[in-house]
């Protein structure tokens, strides 16, 4: 394998497949290295139809994988089904200076293959907040200067949703949405009637509701309401790099994908004032590989890029690439995914639903502090929301015959609804991440150490949460409503962000409005690193569009001969 | 041996085995090669009558055709603590007793109805036969409704629906 290429992706999940097709299609040589096993779209999908019933514990984990794995069985999608995309506890150890659930997929595609596929875009009630609240740094750009790059990676990924013409979530280049049920629907218009502000949407899901021309040029078909996405999808239904951006990146010609391969460090050539290339262990010959190219995407999911850089020391940056101020690794800031609400509705009794809804149900916007401060608590939350029709079960105590008929007779339920927040984290300096100073991985990489907690400002949102949500589902009329604190450590929301944020200032800030190291300026950082603050958007469809517009600001300087 | 025919093999010993006494003592030799559990061959056949009584045979077929017998025995010896194992062995061990005092017989020569009253006085006979009686009825639901035979015949498992439909009227008005 020659070693020398125009640009090296680190990392093949979510962002780095965007970087590998929008790099590769410029017309640049590009090695994507992963650290794990090639996971090749269809080929490698070895649950995918299998019916319930041949899963042998029927879906459930093994008390043995459990006891094994606490952290990653805390994540819902760790089942019998999907447990292979997963990393074992044991695999990869990390410190936990406080509790923080890890989450990773260590292979081609990453967690893209077991995202639940949640897009919704960013609006500058977002990008404004740090300025405006006063916590981290501005960020240096706001939405204009995304929104191009939002349709973009929309149109390719193929998201479906509605145009609901919302100021607090723009709307973007959507197929048809997924609908509604009625009792959704129900909670819709008691919002639109009693709480003029807040709004039920349809959940804007990375879904192929109605494929276009280039998603089927993907090989990517309708998607067939399976909703099993997280084993991988046999119609291609839902966006993943191995679906689309890889396949896609690899037509070109110009892709060489190394699985087996931990990037250790960036290489700085204190001469050229740049870096050149990475080191790399292969984990099958544990051999040392070092790569060049002229520009490195980092796409190691928010945690392991910090970990790269933190690790990529030389004279000139004795603290970690790109490190003068010595702020890489700080900053971390998470989803407060720590409440939920349930209750049921006793009406529309004569209605149920057929089929599986792939989006989940409906999305509430953030509608708390919006426009101005008005609570005791900074920023403030998006919701989840669904309702289903449960199945009545009338006599618990039946056995026999009467059981028998009863099971193979389910009858309707009253309908059960529920919802849970999502809500934004105040990024600080003593939110952060190092790495230790003895302990090391089988690669010869640092064990990194987590220093990642909740603080008041997220109990009073998670308060206000259930506060705003109990008199919500009263308005509708819910029945029997319970607010539910769900327990959970911080990183269990899998979307942890920044310790290399961008920012306008070199002094306050690792990387500048296009992504790009202020010290180092042909190392690109566009995965959930450069995160400055985190909104309450699930935030892959960002990683990709600023993974989109770096790409092509790469190009340009390339071409002008800056890099 | 893989772990799949070697649960074959005891299935069949299982069903060659159910018409061994079901108040076992426990000088029987063990039945299967469980991970976990360690029980006689009669206990298991005890637990085969009562998935059967749960769900009996009728125009289709029971829980014991459906094998839900070992699939309960399976999942407890696979997917639940050490002290949740070890309650439903007590309670196992302990149910036969409920037989004896209710009806002066043992739970396999009891009729269909005494059964149910049986299981029935499991939930609170001893904390332990109430645990015992909660998992296994509870397994036996979830084994049954995700068994080959109901998933496929009786109430169809769509594994590619295409479709969702959020607003679907029902002819009768229900709950
Ligand atoms: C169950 C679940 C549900 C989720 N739901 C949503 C959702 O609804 N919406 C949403 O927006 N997000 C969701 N997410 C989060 C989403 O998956 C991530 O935000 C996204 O995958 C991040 O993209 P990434 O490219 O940064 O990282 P990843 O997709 O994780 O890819 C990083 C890749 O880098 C590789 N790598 C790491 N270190 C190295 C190294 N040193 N050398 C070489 N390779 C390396 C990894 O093996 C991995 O393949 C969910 C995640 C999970 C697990
Ligand atoms: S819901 Fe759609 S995308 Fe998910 S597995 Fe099914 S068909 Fe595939």
């Amino acid at each position: 394998m020659q070693n020398t290429f125009d640009a090296i992706v680190i990392g093949s999940g979510i962002s780095g497949g965007w970087a590998a097709k929008e790099l590769t299609e410029k017309g640049l040589t590009t090695l994507v290295l992963e650290r794990g096993r090639d996971v090749k779209h269809l080929v490698d999908y070895p649950t995918t139809s299998l019916m319930p019933y041949e899963f042998e514990h029927r879906g459930r984990l093994t008390q043995e994988i459990q006891e094994a794995n606490p952290i990653a069985s805390r994540c819902y999608a760790f089942r019998e089904d999907a447990l292979h995309f997963f990393v074992k506890d044991a695999e990869h150890p990390y410190i936990q200076e406080k509790p923080f659930d890890w989450i990773r997929g260590y292979q081609v595609g990453g967690k893209s293959l077991l995202w639940a596929r949640q897009t919704q875009r960013w609006s500058d009630f977002d990008f404004e907040g740090p300025v405006r609240d006063g916590f981290a740094v501005d960020w240096p750009i706001r939405y204009a200067d995304l929104a191009p790059w939002y349709s973009h990676v929309e149109r390719f990924a193929g998201i479906a949703g509605n145009r609901d013409g919302l100021d607090s979530l723009p709307d973007g280049d959507f197929l048809p949405a997924w609908p509604l049920n009625i009792v959704e629907d129900h909670f819709k218009n008691t919002l639109k009637q009693k709480f003029n502000t807040r709004h039920l949407i349809s959940a804007r899901a990375a879904h192929l509701s109605q494929p276009q021309p280039i998603h089927l040029e993907q090989g990517r078909a309708k998607c067939q309401n399976r909703v099993l996405c997280q084993r991988g999808c046999p119609f291609g239904g839902y966006f993943s790099s191995n679906a689309s951006t890889l396949p896609w990146a690899a037509k070109t010609g110009k892709l060489t994908l190394r699985p087996h391969s931990v990037v250790h460090s960036i290489i700085y050539d204190e001469k050229k004032g740049k870096a050149t290339g990475v080191r790399v262990i292969d984990t099958q010959t544990k051999q040392e590989i070092v790569y060049n190219a002229r520009i490195i995407f980092v796409n190691a999911a928010a945690l392991n890029t910090n970990l790269i850089l933190l690790n990529s020391t030389s004279g000139r940056f004795p603290q970690g690439l790109g490190n003068d101020n010595g702020l890489l690794g700080k900053y971390i800031a998470f989803h407060n995914y720590s409440a939920t609400i349930s209750a049921e509705y006793e009406g529309y009794l004569n209605y149920t639903t057929d089929g599986r809804n792939p989006a989940g149900g409906g999305y509430v916007p953030r509608f708390r502090n919006l426009y101005k401060q008005e609570t005791d608590f900074l920023r403030g939350y998006a919701a989840g929301f669904n309702a289903h029709r449960s199945t009545s079960n009338p006599r618990p105590d039946a056995i026999g015959e009467d059981w028998k008929k009863q099971l193979l007779n389910p009858q309707p339920g009253l309908w059960r609804v529920g919802s849970h927040m999502m809500g934004e984290t105040i990024p600080k300096a003593t939110n952060f991440i190092a790495l230790d100073k003895e302990q090391k991985d089988d690669w010869g990489v640092p064990l990194l150490r987590v220093n990642v907690a909740y603080d008041e400002n997220d109990e009073k949102m998670r308060r206000d949460y259930h506060e705003q949500f109990t008199a919500m589902f009263a308005a509708a009329g819910f029945t029997n409503i319970k607010t539910h604190i769900t327990p959970r450590n911080p990183g269990l929301d899998i979307h942890e962000m920044g310790g290399v944020r961008m920012g306008h200032d070199p002094k306050t800030s690792l990387l500048n409005k296009w992504n790009q190291l202020h010290a180092c300026s042909n190392v690109f950082v566009t995965d959930g690193a450069c995160m400055t603050s985190t909104a309450t958007q699930n935030p892959s469809l960002t990683y990709m569009a600023l993974t989109a517009r770096a790409a092509n600001h790469a190009m340009e300087e390339l071409k002008k001969g800056n890099l | 041996m893989n772990r799949r025919t070697l649960l074959k093999h005891a299935i069949i010993l299982g069903g060659g085995m159910v018409f061994i006494p079901a108040c076992g003592g426990k000088e029987e030799k063990k039945a299967s090669a469980w991970k976990h559990l360690s029980l006689t061959a009669g206990e298991e056949a005890l637990v085969g009558e009562m998935v059967e009584t749960l769900i009996p045979a009728t125009d289709t077929p029971g829980a014991k055709a459906l094998e839900i017998d070992r699939f309960v025995l399976m999942m407890v010896d696979d997917c639940y603590p050490k002290d949740q194992q070890a309650g439903f062995v007590k309670g196992l061990q302990q149910s036969p007793a409920v037989a004896e005092k209710l009806f002066h017989r043992s739970f396999d020569k009891c009729s269909t109805e005494e059964k149910i009253k049986i299981l029935q006085a499991l939930s609170t006979h001893t904390a332990e036969t109430g645990q015992f009686y909660k998992l296994l009825r509870e397994l036996t639901r979830e084994g049954y409704l995700k068994s080959k035979f109901v998933m496929t015949k009786l109430l169809p498992y769509e594994l590619v629906p295409g479709r969702y439909n959020g607003y679907v009227l029902l002819k009768q008005q229900t709950a």
